[in-house]
């Protein structure tokens, strides 16, 4: 039970990890003294941990789901906002990634003119982020969908090259039809329904065509902000001609926030016409995003571009989780909620890892990174780490979300799907040991260091998130107990 | 034929219309005039549903789209301002090259492949002013 006191805090605290984004995005914006920006930026990050430890202890134990009504007026005409222990988990996930990329930043950048207008967008994307998470009413999220992807293109666009322009204008494209596909779903399901409330649409959706209609208009969108297989092709030129920290950020958390808005309409509001063949339909494009992913990764010819590739395999696994969740609702769950938290870390800490190689080298091509493991010794390090979570090797937080995903995919009757896991995780291998090789083999030349950006300082945060891959790992029996048991 | 099912049959046009000019059409501006048609279709469908009497009109589908009118209305003034600095880049790499343009939307793909340390030294410097 929360007693009366704590559920005053709570309904105070809950609009904090939107506001407190939006607040330190505006006062970036106003204040031009980059320290100043530096100071709050740091300081907004850790009260964000803050808020979301106490929204993750008071949810994971208590199993409740706590809503806030917005000014008090309530579902139909208000918005709510609510917090369970699923979103509380994302939540902890984007603060604890985000004050890590915040850290990077910091340093990354160094005295840039392009950092002036890299924080007060920074934050609007962490607002959005958060605002997808903790939002809970079809529109809500539209608008929290546009300025996610409107701050993401931004980010991309500050780099300022001619390949980033125009990665940015295709993902600004993408980004716009896919919300306006979404926008198009909630336009259907006003006019059948009348409410735009989570709660109250899975109350009233019934199995109609209005419903199914409604729900494939929003997954084609959220597919391609997802860039799950086919839709893909935006990401790859996106992610890797963005500036590091954006590379990190929009890996480890936009994908997921798309992702996110997809899993709650499939399995939480509009569950009622969801059909095994739908489902199906979206493991096998999954599991094609798997091996074509890895495949592309394998072939890159430049570093970011090779873990961009990562991305868009790492996708396909947690799509192909859908058929399974479908027949085996609890395991799968904890497995996708693992393998976004895994993935999630393990990304960021290596697109961080792939920008400190790039800024001191001047280039990410790679032929020419042989032997850069003596002079990069704690980037290569962060990056054999990570894609030991990558690949799923025992103890990381990959190798436990593989196996739950392989458990349910045993006991749903599913075993088909047991072999993308194991080839997935093969072709993983493949790719990320390529750089490795590379990065220990000598070189017949030697490697040209710009001496001013050479700094691996910058990377300790990136060195914590690459722990806190292994440590979900180690403790897995205890966090998915957490995890199960807030479900129910 | 009642206003409303008018407003809903026009909307599926436009809707109609802005999806063929977004898939079809290869060039910068008329994307983003075709992504604005499919918004206006929506509000159209959206603003259908308010009236289902004379007398009692819905605020809420209002409230929608003068949202999202805001939202539209900054996701083109982003996409007009990126097409604007795609363009003078390019000029100013032809205008130096004097090579074709290659700016294709098209073929991004291959964009990222392009990127070679020394194959675009006059980009490197410039950051979005």
């Amino acid at each position: 039970m929360i007693n009366l006191e704590l559920s005053i805090l709570l309904d105070l605290i809950i609009p904090l990890v939107f506001l407190i984004p939006i607040i330190t995005a505006v006062a970036c914006f106003v204040c031009d003294k980059l320290t100043f920006n530096r100071i709050i930026s740091g300081v907004s990050a850790f009260i964000l941990i803050g808020v979301s430890l106490v929204l993750a202890s008071q949810t994971l134990q208590s199993n409740t789901t706590i809503v806030v009504q917005v000014g008090g007026w309530g579902a139909p005409l208000g918005i709510d906002l609510r917090v369970n222990g699923l979103i509380a988990v994302m939540i902890l996930m984007s603060a604890v990634i985000s004050t890590a990329i915040t850290i990077y930043s910091m340093q990354y950048f160094s005295k840039d003119a392009i950092e002036q207008r890299f924080w007060p967008l920074w934050w609007f994307l962490i607002a959005a982020i958060n605002g997808v998470f903790v939002s809970s009413d079809v529109f809500n999220t539209y608008i929290m969908l546009e300025l996610l992807g409107l701050s993401a293109v931004s980010l991309i666009a500050l780099q300022g090259t001619q390949n980033a322009l125009n990665a940015a204008y295709q993902y600004l494209l993408v980004g716009l039809f896919g919300s306006l596909l979404y926008l198009l779903g909630v336009a259907i399901l006003y006019r059948t329904y009348g409410v735009l409330d989570y709660q109250l649409l899975s109350l009233q959706a019934a199995d109609t065509l209005n419903t199914q209609l409604a729900l494939a208009t929003m997954t084609l969108g959220m597919l391609m902000k997802c860039a799950l297989f086919p839709l893909h092709f935006w990401l790859p030129v996106a992610h890797s001609n963005a500036s590091a920290p954006v590379s990190a950020i929009l890996s480890a958390l936009v994908v997921k926030a798309a992702f996110f808005i997809l899993f709650t309409l499939w399995f939480d509001v509009l569950s009622v016409v969801v059909g095994y063949v739908s489902v199906t339909l979206i493991g096998i494009l999954g599991g094609i995003a798997v091996i074509y992913g890895s495949y592309r990764a394998f072939r890159a010819p430049r570093l970011k571009l090779l873990v961009a590739f990562s991305t868009v395999a790492q996708v396909g696994y947690l799509f192909l989780a859908f058929p399974l969740i479908y027949v085996d609702p609890e395991l799968a769950r904890t497995a996708v909620i693992y393998l976004i938290v895994a993935h999630g870390c393990a990304k960021a800490a290596m697109f961080m890892a792939a920008g400190a190689i790039q800024k001191a080298l001047g280039h990410d091509q790679l032929d020419l990174i042989h032997g850069i493991a003596t002079k990069f010794p704690v980037s290569i390090f962060i990056f054999a780490v990570t894609s030991a979570s990558l690949i799923g090797l025992p103890p990381s937080g990959g190798f436990i979300a593989k196996w739950l995903l392989l458990n349910s995919a045993v006991t749903s009757h599913q075993w088909w799907w047991v072999l993308i896991l194991f080839s997935g995780g093969l072709f993983a291998c493949a790719y990320l040991f390529r750089v490795l090789n590379l990065a220990f083999t000598t070189s017949e030349k030697d490697l040209i260091l710009d001496t001013n950006k050479h700094s691996e300082t910058k990377l300790l945060s990136a060195a914590i998130l690459s722990g806190i891959t292994i440590i979900i790992g180690l403790n897995a029996i205890w966090i998915t107990d957490l995890i199960a048991s807030s479900q129910s | 034929m009642t206003q409303s099912e008018l407003y809903t049959a026009c909307g599926v046009v436009l809707l109609a219309i802005g999806l063929i000019g977004f898939l079809t059409r290869p060039d910068f501006i008329r994307k983003i005039l075709a992504l604005n048609v499919i918004g206006i279709s929506i509000f159209m469908l959206l603003i259908a549903t308010a009236v289902f009497d004379i007398n009692i009109i819905d605020p809420v589908p209002h409230a929608m789209v003068l949202t999202g009118i805001v939202v539209a209305a900054a996701g083109t003034a982003l996409g007009l301002n990126l097409a604007s600095k795609i363009t003078k880049l390019n000029k100013s790499a032809r205008a130096q090259d004097n090579l074709p343009s290659v700016s294709s939307i098209k073929s991004s793909e291959n964009l990222s492949t392009e990127n070679q340390p020394n194959a675009s030294p006059q980009n490197k410097g410039e950051s979005l002013k």
